[in-house]
């Protein structure tokens, strides 16, 4: 798949699907469909495809309904009503069973037309003056309004009108607003995005009533058509990055956008580093607070995750509760955060390195002590310590992916391979569960799960490093991942920033999380500076001093 | 574009195995070439060095023996004791490197000399020289530079095979007694820096054993050690006396007749400062030794109303002059023998370096003629619970 450039150029809204895709699904279709007729080739049927969707509305309405006809053959959902308006032309509703209100269609739409009429006026007007739904729009080519019948609206078509009216009546069977399973909070809000994109605007809107707050809309996927939006605070978010992310979101040439992870993906930019680049969240407060900062993020419809950008790695070992808690006492968990994901890092790989080779680094009486349980294991420490992490990550997997009614099973039996059993088999040596079970609990430390998925996964050749050359090893391959680090970029903000380069005036909520009165001033990314005062602490005092 | 599309992937599989092959291999190459397990290693946990009949070193090792936890042992219910073992292991050599050849040779693990906390060093050996296992202990990258050493009261063996009740071996309890502060605590690491120090001295403490059932080994006396060789031997008291020179009194008991005549009573002292001050005044060297003691009275059997402050100012006085006698005599001893172990010369080398340039080369013939004074002051901070003495009281039936 390397040349993107034939005939195949970006058109995101373009229903035509390109010949080099679809093949598979055209091919059983056609052999299918046609069994009298000679079946057309996958390029005939492509092709006819075009050919419909590119032509204008006719006048005519007959001509109009043939050419929906066609292009939603064999498509059970879709209705295509013809009916005559009182005292006005024949027309059509066309609109796809389950994604719309029918009880409004009948009321507000057929009940108006069909009883009230336009009382002789054949014109557009007089019909748009009918119908009694707000949510309206006009537009005149077929592709357009296929488009828009996919999203759930309704089309009415009318004879001697060459445009087509689109009512947004959709309506869809949705999960309810529920806390995010993956961010809980103890204090905060417990509001998760859902899978509308709508809904989940909407609950952004509930946070940031201002027209500032813009909602950007693209649609990706050739076949999906995935509405995407970037929501960014105009005055706020640097201009530069929202275009930037406007350019690297329209270029995306793909036939399905199921998720948001896979937008990660395309618009990353070191899409082979296991660090994440975007932060993804569920909470529609994180989203907010990152707005207000300047930051920007991508929603897209039937994505409950929205993606932050610019995201450095220390925002991403910030958890929304440091914001709802006390100061100091989320600073402190901040530094526990810290501790151990370094520990999630290296713990496993500084027992092995020490093990093998720096005993007399071990206080004696825990060398002795671990020199007796591991007399009976038959084991290096390296293959103990590989064996049992990786035991770990299975059952991890296997605890999040098992049937509900499977998992406790799993639970007891993971509690007897990570447990005495496993010492008492002779297999591992009890110092080694304790580190294992150390390294575990660690890892879940970190808020975002991605970067702990990335931490978990580092450990692995780090842990290899540690066996082959000891704390040298550790320290050198500590200097690899650093150098990565450094190399990083999240839309032109150093990943490790504002570490590295040092920016004095944002560690206020790195390291520490200040009092949220002295965060006063907005954390700067890219661009120049503006508008970078969030509060007004002195006018406060002053006017409480009064 | 099929064609290209092949050729690319091709290229992305070449490059791909151009990397990681190299990688895997190297992983397999780099092979842990000096890693060594903790069970192939035979952890040495005290060393004694002895001098043999025929004039070599004969080296014994306290070595680990791990034994599984009990709990893997099922039904037979071993003694907890029993999973604590030391062996002891000897060997001889010409010098302590070959003695650790030969040892080896004797091994199916590894001789692991990094965990050995405690080296004792027979007092034939010492007094003959310790040079070679001096030098092989600092030149040898795994001995700690922080384990103890010691020189034993006759065979150094004897020490290293004793068996202990309550630490886990007896280089745990020697290094515990050490620490404890009751007689010298010397590292190797100190021992080197003292013989580089312009007296070329140190002072290594000695462990003996209670010839008593039962039999016990305890830190008593002191081995002053000169050109790595034993020179001067104090016994306990007098190490007490260096102890207050080198300023590592931490804690002390003191008794003595509460009064001329009287009954005893005792301090115990929690916090000791002591200070060399050298000084030259013409051709006259001389020390001024300044302690500050604070200590709390631990014990008064006589009829001293310690409640009096002119009473308590009587009692300081009298542990003032107890400890100073106890200085004096450990310098008098250094004096007579001429060997400056107290640690006077580098005191002058810091104070007075052009002084001790000029007169380092006849300090052996200088130092016994210092004249040593004393500034003492100790302080008695509280009486402890009870007022007076029990029997002055009028209850009387406290027996504490």
């Amino acid at each position: 798949m390397g040349h993107p450039k034939d005939e195949r150029t970006l058109q995101p809204d373009n229903g035509a699907p390109p010949p080099s895709s679809v093949d598979e699904q055209n091919l059983s279709s056609a052999s299918t469909g046609g069994q009298a007729q000679k079946s057309p080739t996958v390029q005939e049927t492509i092709d006819h495809q075009r050919e419909l969707l590119a032509k204008p509305l006719s006048v005519k309405l007959q001509d109009n309904i043939d050419v929906i006809r066609q292009l939603y053959a064999d498509c059970s959902d879709v209705i295509i009503h013809e009916f005559d308006i009182r005292n006005g032309p024949a027309a059509v509703i066309v609109y796809i069973d389950g994604m719309v209100d029918i009880k409004d269609i009948d009321t507000q739409l057929l009940m108006r037309l069909q009883h009230d009429g336009t009382s002789g006026d054949r014109s557009k007007e007089a019909i748009v003056h009918c119908v009694t739904i707000s949510a309206m729009l006009e537009v005149d080519c077929i592709k357009d309004a296929v488009d828009k019948i996919g999203y759930g609206n309704v089309v009415l078509l009318a004879d001697g009108i060459t445009s087509a009216l689109i009512y947004a009546l959709s309506f869809q069977e949705l999960r309810s607003i529920e806390e995010p399973q993956a961010e809980t909070v103890v204090r905060g809000p417990r509001e998760g995005f859902v899978e509308s994109l709508r809904v989940n605007t909407s609950l952004l809107r509930r946070r940031l009533h201002t027209p500032t707050l813009k909602t950007k809309p693209f649609f990706i996927g050739r076949y999906s058509k995935t509405a995407t939006v970037i929501v960014y605070i105009e005055g706020i978010a640097d201009p530069a990055l929202v275009q930037e992310m406007e350019s690297r979101l329209s270029v995306i040439d793909v036939d399905g956008m199921l998720d948001t992870s896979l937008i990660e993906e395309w618009v990353e930019d070191n899409p082979l580093s296991p660090f994440p680049q975007l932060m993804s969240t569920e909470r529609p407060d994180v989203v907010t607070s990152h707005l207000l900062e300047g930051r920007i993020a991508v929603l897209a419809d039937g994505s409950p995750v929205a993606l932050v950008a610019p995201a450095p790695l220390l925002s991403m070992m910030q958890s929304p509760e440091d914001f709802y808690q006390r100061s100091l006492v989320a600073t402190g968990i901040r530094w526990l955060r810290m501790l151990f994901s370094f520990i999630a890092v290296f713990m496993p790989s500084f027992y092995v390195a020490v093990l093998s080779y720096h005993q007399e680094m071990i206080p004696t009486s825990l060398l002795l002590t671990i020199a007796q349980s591991r007399e009976q294991i038959p084991f290096p420490a390296l293959v103990e310590a590989l064996l049992m992490e990786i035991t770990f990550e299975a059952l991890r997997e296997a605890g999040i992916r098992l049937p509900r009614q499977v998992g406790s099973a799993v639970s007891i039996v993971g509690a007897l391979v990570i447990g005495q059993a496993a010492i008492s088999a002779g297999i591992v040596s009890s110092p080694m569960v304790m580190v294992v079970a150390v390294t575990a609990v660690s890892s879940f430390l970190i808020p975002n799960y991605s970067l702990g998925i990335a931490i978990r996964f580092i450990r692995f050749p780090i842990m290899l490093c540690a066996g082959a050359l000891g704390l040298y090893g550790i320290v050198l391959s500590a200097l690899v991942v650093l150098i990565h680090l450094m190399t990083l970029r999240t839309f032109g903000v150093p990943y490790l920033s504002p570490l590295a380069p040092l920016l004095t005036s944002e560690l206020k909520d790195t390291l520490m999380r200040t009092k949220s009165t002295h965060m006063d001033t907005r954390p700067h990314f890219t661009g120049s500076f503006y508008n970078r005062i969030r509060m007004r602490v002195d006018l406060y005092k002053a006017r409480r001093n009064n | 574009m099929r064609l290209s599309m092949h050729a690319s992937a091709r290229f992305i599989r070449c490059s791909c195995v151009r990397v990681a092959a190299p990688l895997l291999l190297a992983a397999l190459l780099s092979g842990c070439w000096d890693r060594t397990e903790i069970n192939d290693l035979a952890i040495i946990t005290a060393a004694g060095m002895d001098l043999a009949d025929d004039g070599k070193i004969k080296l014994s090792v306290q070595l680990f023996v791990p034994s599984p936890p009990s709990s893997e042992q099922g039904s037979s219910t071993s003694s907890p004791g029993a999973s604590n073992k030391t062996i002891i292991r000897y060997a001889t050599g010409l010098d302590m490197a070959d003695a650790a050849a030969r040892l080896q040779e004797m091994m199916s693990r590894r001789l692991f000399w990094g965990q050995a906390d405690v080296f004792i060093f027979g007092e034939k050996l010492a007094k003959r020289s310790i040079k070679e296992p001096m030098d092989f202990l600092t030149r040898h990258p795994h001995p700690r530079e922080r384990a103890n050493l010691f020189v034993s009261d006759g065979e150094a063996e004897e020490i290293v095979k004793w068996k202990t009740p309550i630490e886990r071996n007896s280089a745990e309890t020697l290094r515990e007694m050490a620490v404890l502060q009751t007689g010298l605590n010397t590292s190797i690491l100190q021992v080197i820096e003292e013989l580089a120090e312009e007296a070329h001295t140190a002072v290594i403490p000695v462990v003996r054993i209670m010839r008593k059932k039962p039999e016990v080994p305890f830190i008593g006396g002191t081995v002053a050690i000169k050109d790595l060789r034993q020179a001067a031997k104090l016994d306990s008291l007098e190490t007490r006396g260096l102890l207050w020179l080198r300023n590592e009194i931490k804690f002390a008991t003191l008794t003595a007749p509460a009064y001329p005549g009287g009954d005893y009573a005792s301090v115990y002292i929690y916090s000791a400062n002591s200070k060399l001050v050298p000084s030259i005044k013409g051709n006259k060297w001389s020390m001024l030794v300044a302690i500050e003691a604070t200590s709390n009275l631990n014990e008064n059997a006589s009829t001293l109303d310690i409640t009096k402050e002119a009473n308590v100012k009587r009692l300081e006085r009298t542990f003032e002059g107890i400890i100073q006698s106890r200085i004096d005599k450990t310098v008098k001893k250094a004096q007579r023998s001429g060997i400056d172990y107290l640690g006077f010369a580098e005191q002058y080398h810091r104070h007075y370096p052009k002084h001790w340039l000029a007169a380092k080369k006849d300090w052996d013939t200088r130092f016994p003629k210092i004249e040593v004074r004393y500034k003492i002051r100790l302080t008695i901070a509280r009486n402890g619970l009870t007022g007076k003495n029990a029997t002055l009281q009028s209850g009387g039936g406290n027996n504490s």
